[in-house]
């Protein structure tokens, strides 16, 4: 004889159970519950719903490498992550063996330097460390390494201290001295651990009211190459502003952003 | 009453324990000051520190004003006795402070003559002791009161005859006392100093019964070793800002490792961290015997409580600890802040300083600069009318850049206060962006139209985010 079948509970919103289901993988991940407070929106909404948990991760490493032309030198991704890095609010540390990063371009970007320490090592392997320790500390708002190369065991060393402590891990590819990247076989060493991996390319800016010549705000092609639970995208966005904030541009160019707003809405 | 008086009050015939209406009534000009003898004995105290850390280490302060110092063994690093005394005549008098100073076989004769000799400065030997010491008064013997007033009624007047006077009368007159204080003058009888603590150089160290090789007994005893050090510097309010780790095997060979600290500090969780990454570096085959742990110290200035920091300054002292880890692990490691200095070079305008500097100001926001700087600059080739066009394209590298795009020239003028060839140079700076979008800053040597200026070359010097 069978048991009588008990009634089901009642159904709790869809929302409830995937938070609650979120809650449990994360536990299952042993990785920090993205919360509010450990979440960094862009304050874009394109961005925000692309991306899992409506931003940045605080409590992980990121990935970002410049694109095209700017490969070598990244100036775009440069001010990308200054961008992220002057509203996370806390001192940055920034590792690297090149001695070409200038800091009055980060402060344009909102990075001001009494919240940027730098640490120049002499190679890779010395960065790494300086990252890792970097990291285990609580009182530092996001840790980046110019890095050309990072072995799977690396990024996971990183992603594991990032997740411990909180901090915000950044890992900027830079190719070689020799001016080139790793080659091919050596580059599938590359990172698969990285909560999101972005590459920044410089992309036409749009006539501007100052005239046909004119320089006027940058414009990036961003490209979201990688990233965990959300699929590859592309967007095509205003260079960083003055407190870090990117923008979508309006969708022409003689209109305003806020009247393009109007429209939409 | 009168506490102390200077030597041009005591030319006035002012003295100790004159009553002040009587000393204004003779000298009616004095200045008078409220005697303040805590600060007197702390000032004593401190003087007595400076004599440890550089006369000799052996250094007692004799309150109300004398400063008691063993130099045996020291004076030789002067050059003899009388040189040494003339040594420390001139530092004291360089530093302002009026000395009468001895230096003699006893301490008893030594405080007997810089308090009553003729002269300010005496060096006397063992064989001229008795000699000195017969013609000063019997008050340099460091007696009570009493007992000076009973010797001054039987017609003592000088400590020579007092010598050579029957012990056993005096005994009963006056005490073994008296006794006592001749014997430690004439040096019959010991008396040994009671001298400062040892503060130059904190230093705990711990003996092996067997050699030690483990990593685990070494960091166990290094731990214990903290923990003494720690408790020997908060007691004299002191933070360690270096620590010298020296491992002495059993061969009798020795290795040192020294820890570098940013900041002076205290904590046992940061010091303990620093010695556990730096046992990985002892070499301890074939066994350790001995470990002494050594720090530099620094009188700790900032508050312990974290709650009493501003907020900015809260951030620089948190990193304190990230940047001593760092420097011990990674040699060469080079850690800075990037302060603003007011330069129109750009090369000039971001400068390199301490990782603990304190940096408030920023770059004006309205010029535009790069993420990335070339240092040198290259030098590219560029198609561009003169004086006040912009380039219309350039090539680097190679590459044929066409430019859409470009703002400028940002005329920047050389510095001839740092550098006499900067004079009359002049740099144009533009900001262009390529067919691609990518912004580069390019520069032109000179004006364009004074050959002064520059030789019209063109280079680049960074990019743009």
């Amino acid at each position: 004889m069978q048991p009588l079948p008990t009634p089901a509970p009642p159904a709790p919103s869809t929302a409830l159970l995937l938070a609650d289901l979120r809650a449990r993988i994360s536990l299952l991940h042993r990785a920090p519950l993205h919360t509010a407070q450990n979440i960094l929106p862009f304050g874009i909404p394109a961005l925000d719903t692309h991306l899992p948990n409506g931003g940045l991760a605080r409590a992980a490493l990121h990935e970002i490498e410049g694109g095209g032309a700017d490969a070598t030198y990244a100036a775009a991704a440069t001010g990308f992550a200054a961008g992220i890095f002057a509203r996370l609010g806390a001192p940055v540390i920034w590792c690297t063996r090149h001695d070409d990063i200038y800091p009055p371009g980060l402060a344009l970007a909102g990075l001001l330097p009494q919240r940027l320490l730098h640490m120049r090592v002499g190679s890779d392997a010395a960065i790494l460390l300086v990252m890792e320790e970097s990291l285990r500390h609580t009182g530092v708002g996001a840790v980046v390494g110019e890095i050309a190369q990072l072995s799977t065991t690396a990024s996971r060393r990183l992603s594991l201290a990032a997740e411990t402590s909180g901090v915000m891990a950044w890992v900027l590819r830079r190719p070689c001295y020799a001016g080139s990247w790793p080659t091919a076989a050596a580059s599938g060493l590359n990172a698969r651990t990285a909560t999101t991996h972005w590459r920044i390319t410089p992309h036409p800016s749009p006539v501007t009211d100052l005239g046909a010549h004119a320089v006027g705000r940058a414009r990036w092609q961003v490209n979201l190459l990688r990233a965990r639970n959300a699929a590859p995208a592309t967007w095509i966005l205003d260079a960083c502003d003055a407190t870090g904030c990117l923008a979508l541009p309006a969708l022409l160019a003689n209109r305003s952003p806020a009247q393009t707003a109007r429209n939409a809405a | 009453m009168v506490y102390a008086a200077n030597p041009a009050a005591r030319a006035q015939g002012l003295h100790q324990g004159m009553a002040v209406s009587t000393a204004q009534a003779r000298s009616p000009g004095i200045s008078l000051h409220p005697a303040t003898p805590d600060d007197d004995r702390a000032a004593l105290h401190r003087l007595a520190q400076w004599c440890a850390r550089t006369l000799c280490p052996l250094v007692a302060p004799a309150p109300p004003d004398g400063l008691l110092l063993d130099i045996t063994g020291t004076d030789h690093l002067f050059g003899g006795e009388p040189a040494m005394l003339a040594h420390i005549a001139s530092r004291f008098a360089s530093a302002g402070i009026h000395l009468r100073a001895a230096i003699a076989p006893t301490v008893g004769a030594a405080h007997a003559l810089a308090r009553f000799a003729a002269l300010n400065f005496i060096c006397v030997s063992p064989a001229g002791l008795a000699d000195a010491l017969a013609p000063l008064p019997v008050a340099a013997l460091r007696l009570p009161a009493a007992s000076l007033d009973i010797l001054a009624q039987l017609g003592f007047a000088h400590i020579g005859p007092l010598g050579q006077t029957a012990r056993a009368p005096l005994a009963r007159r006056l005490g073994a006392a008296l006794l006592t204080r001749l014997d430690q003058a004439y040096g019959r009888i010991a008396e040994p100093i009671n001298p400062l603590p040892d503060i130059a150089a904190p230093l705990v160290h711990k003996n092996f019964a067997d050699p030690v090789l483990a990593p685990a007994a070494i960091a166990h005893a290094l731990h214990a070793l903290l923990a003494q050090l720690l408790a020997l510097l908060t007691a004299q309010g002191l933070g360690a800002t270096a620590l010298t780790l020296t491992c002495t095997r059993s061969d009798a060979t020795s290795q040192i490792l020294p820890i570098g600290i940013s900041s002076a500090t205290t904590s046992t969780t940061h010091l303990s961290r620093l010695l556990r990454a730096c046992i990985t570096n002892i070499a301890p085959e074939p066994g350790i015997d001995r470990i002494t742990l050594h720090a530099a110290t620094q009188v700790l200035v900032r508050p312990a409580s974290p709650s009493l920091l501003a907020p900015d300054t809260h951030t620089h002292t948190d990193l304190a600890d990230l940047i001593d880890i760092v420097a011990n692990r990674v040699k060469n490691a080079k850690i800075f802040r990037t302060l603003p200095t007011a330069s129109d070079i750009p090369e000039r305008a971001a400068r390199n300083a301490s990782p603990l500097a304190r940096i408030t100001t920023t770059w004006p926001p309205n010029l535009p600069r790069p993420t990335r700087l070339l240092s040198p600059p290259h030098p590219i080739d560029v198609l561009a009318a003169l004086p006040d066009q912009p380039p219309a394209q350039f090539i680097w590298c190679r590459q044929r850049h066409r430019i859409i795009r470009a703002d400028g020239p940002e005329r920047i003028f050389g510095e001839w206060w740092i550098n006499a060839c900067e004079t009359h140079a002049v740099r144009d700076y533009f900001q262009v962006e390529d067919q691609t979008g990518q912004r580069f800053w390019l520069f032109r040597r000179g004006d364009g139209t004074n050959h002064q200026t520059g030789d019209l070359s063109w280079y680049l010097h960074g990019f743009f985010a």
